[in-house]
């Protein structure tokens, strides 16, 4: 049975219990990826990353979770002090009466459905049999950060998710999204709609730690308006092959989007990391800093692209991609995109890619530090640029501390 | 506490040291003098384990618990975790590590490997601070990354403040007057005078006789073409001062 044929067939005992949303969601995806196929080579946004993770092998679809598996317990008590968890289990949110979900989330929302960009037909495909994880309508700002834990358990299926928040007027949330598992090969998708109305402000970060057989790709589509305020920090530290889109459609006048993130990637793993921002009005600002550490025969992938409207007049748009490699064969692919319709705007990029500076590594060890030791605060100083840019305490307190938790160990085994 | 003896040693294809003899004992101050590219610095990286240098003849042994060792063998960090510290000639930048996480990193590497209790952050910051003020150094440095935007002055005197915190056996000061105002060295000179001790050596490496108006050595050495071609007491100094190095380069040419 071929892919499409695979697709429809779960499809049709998805829409069978299904709200009229749900199904109007599904079959509208279910159109287009009909009518696009799956993307081959020849498409631009394809150039390195291959839409054959969906075909490679079949993917039934994953079992549901009941119980929470004690080594995500651990981790959700241990963060529960700063955050309000939500619990996601194979893209089920988990309702745990002891633990009230927080306010503003909803489940089996599929509203966002409609406008969402089906960009391909990966998109198309992934949004046509998504599971309904998380929906968040925010109409008062939560006193606490939000944390959102994706689980995934079973081998050689598929968890598909499509997510939805949205920020009400003058409403600020923080929220801290993390994709984990148990061990094992598998294949997570999610799509996720994100709608910032008039002065709302999210602080975001997103910590992809699958396991290192896992496939994983996201698509995640923000909608900013008037005086709506992005922060998003996006963490690449898992999987075997991943791909993740973001995008950001500034629609309203004095929005701003400010996404940054870190790719560690090892062994033969590859990260294909996409950002577009789209500035459809003036006088609005984004700023992109990516950096990744590569290492092994490792890939890491940054597509950057900025859009200026014609009506985007007075944008300020800048894009930063720094690359460290820690082996001869790891590679960093960094392409930059100016698309600029407008005439006065400033737009700029830049990209580096280097190897440790063995200057500074003989400076550490000449004061008794090993070189392990070494290595690992040059790579930590590389990498907290991102995390000192996330503004809320609690926030940044995570990422600091994860990306402490797995750096040794990632940098432990590189053959420099 | 350090023979060096025949040692022969290359950058890439150029030999810079070609067979250079050395013996400091405990409590000794060294001088080393001699005209620029006569191998002064090429002698300090050796001794500090620098990578790119490659020895091709000759020993260097380094007392270890009173028995002279190979420090040739020895990796650049554990030959400073044995108590060699090298005060660099440009100190490098690391921007992203604050002095104090580095400075801490370092002790608590020496301490391991000694033996002895790490410092938690609140008593390191209190030893640190008072070994600062030993090179006025002002505390809002530890909070800075590693000599980034540091003047001239203020990286010496960082050099000298990790050497006051490591308190070293062996001390190579790698031109450490060199760009420094005379208030600076003064300063630089002081912390240094500080440290010496029955127990340590420092081996002092300058262009000019200025640093050991400060520092008074107990010997001085002329190096010429990567050998020691003169040796003598403070005297000698003095005389290369008024007299330049041409009287004993060209004796030797």
């Amino acid at each position: 049975m071929n892919f499409a044929a695979d697709l429809r067939e779960q499809l049709n005992t998805l829409i069978r219990d299904a709200s009229p949303d749900e199904v109007r969601f599904r079959e509208k995806a279910w159109e287009a990826f009909k009518f696009q196929g799956l993307p081959d080579k020849k498409s631009e946004s394809w150039k390195y990353s291959s839409s054959q993770f969906l075909t490679s092998r079949r993917w039934p679809i994953s079992q549901p979770v009941d119980q929470v598996p004690s080594l995500l317990q651990a981790f959700v008590d241990l963060w529960k002090q700063d955050f309000d968890p939500v619990i996601l289990l194979n893209g089920h949110l988990h309702n745990d009466s002891a633990q009230p979900l927080p306010e503003g989330l909803r489940v089996g929302d599929w509203s966002h459905g409609l406008n969402l960009d089906l960009e391909d037909g990966v998109v198309s495909a992934a949004a046509a049999i998504a599971k309904s994880g998380y929906a968040f309508e925010l109409r008062t700002s939560p006193l606490r950060p939000i944390l959102i834990v994706h689980w995934h358990e079973g081998e050689g299926v598929w968890t598909p998710t499509s997510n939805y928040i949205r920020v009400d007027s003058r409403v600020h949330v923080k929220v801290a999204e993390v994709f984990l598992s148990s061990t094992g090969v598998y294949l997570r998708s999610d799509v996720t709609k994100v709608e910032l109305l008039d002065g709302a402000e999210l602080e975001w970060v997103r910590l992809q730690q699958e396991s290192s057989g896992a496939t994983s790709w996201a698509d995640v589509q923000t909608h900013l308006a008037a005086d709506a305020q992005v922060a998003l920090t996006q963490i690449n530290a898992g999987a075997e092959w991943s791909r993740n889109t973001l995008k950001f459609d500034v629609r309203g006048a004095r929005a701003n989007v400010d996404v940054s993130g870190m790719t560690f990637a090892g062994s033969s793993s590859h990260v294909d990391q996409r950002v577009q921002v789209s500035h459809h009005i003036g006088q609005t600002q984004s700023t992109q800093l990516f950096k990744g550490i590569l290492k092994d025969r490792a890939r890491g992938v940054l597509n950057g692209k900025i859009y200026i409207g014609p009506k985007a007049q007075k944008v300020v748009s800048r894009q930063a991609n720094h690359n460290l490699l820690l082996s001869r064969t790891a590679e960093a692919d960094t392409k930059p995109e100016l698309e600029i319709y407008a005439d006065d705007v400033k737009a700029n990029h830049g990209a580096t890619v280097g190897r440790m500076d063995d200057e500074k590594l003989f400076y550490l060890m000449s004061r008794g530090i090993q070189p392990t030791e070494a290595k690992r605060l040059l790579a930590q100083a590389f990498v907290d640029e991102i995390t000192m840019k996330i503004g809320h305490p609690t926030l940044r307190n995570f990422v600091a501390t994860r990306v402490r938790e797995f750096l040794p160990e990632f940098l432990a085994e590189v053959h420099v | 506490m350090l023979k060096v003896s025949g040692l022969k040693a290359c950058i890439g294809d150029k030999e810079v040291l070609r067979g250079l003899d050395l013996s400091i004992q405990a409590g000794e101050v060294h001088a080393i003098m001699g005209p620029n590219g006569s191998g002064k610095s090429t002698l300090s990286k050796i001794l500090a384990g620098h990578p790119d240098y490659t020895v091709t003849a000759g020993t260097v042994e380094y007392d270890v618990n009173f028995k002279p060792i190979n420090l040739l063998d020895m990796s650049a960090d554990l030959r400073a975790r044995e108590g060699v510290f090298l005060a660099f000639q440009y100190p490098v930048e690391v921007p992203g590590v604050a002095n104090l996480t580095f400075l801490r990193a370092a002790f608590n590497s020496v301490c391991r490997h000694q033996g002895v209790a790490e410092m938690n952050e609140a008593e390191f910051r209190l030893f640190v601070e008072k070994k600062s003020a030993l090179v006025e150094l002002h505390p809002s440095f530890l909070e800075r990354s590693v000599n980034e935007g540091f003047s001239g002055g203020e990286k010496k005197r960082n050099e000298i403040l990790q050497m006051a915190v490591l308190s070293p056996r062996l001390a190579i000061l790698d031109e450490t007057d060199s760009g420094l105002d005379i208030d600076s060295l003064k300063v630089v000179a002081n912390g240094v005078n500080k440290l010496r001790s029955a127990n340590n050596a420092i081996l002092l490496i300058t262009h000019y006789q200025r640093l050991l108006d400060y520092i008074q050595p107990d010997f001085v050495h002329v190096l010429h073409k990567g050998q020691i071609v003169q040796s003598g007491d403070k005297s000698l100094a003095t005389k290369l001062e008024k007299q330049g190095y041409d009287w004993i380069t060209g004796a030797n040419v």
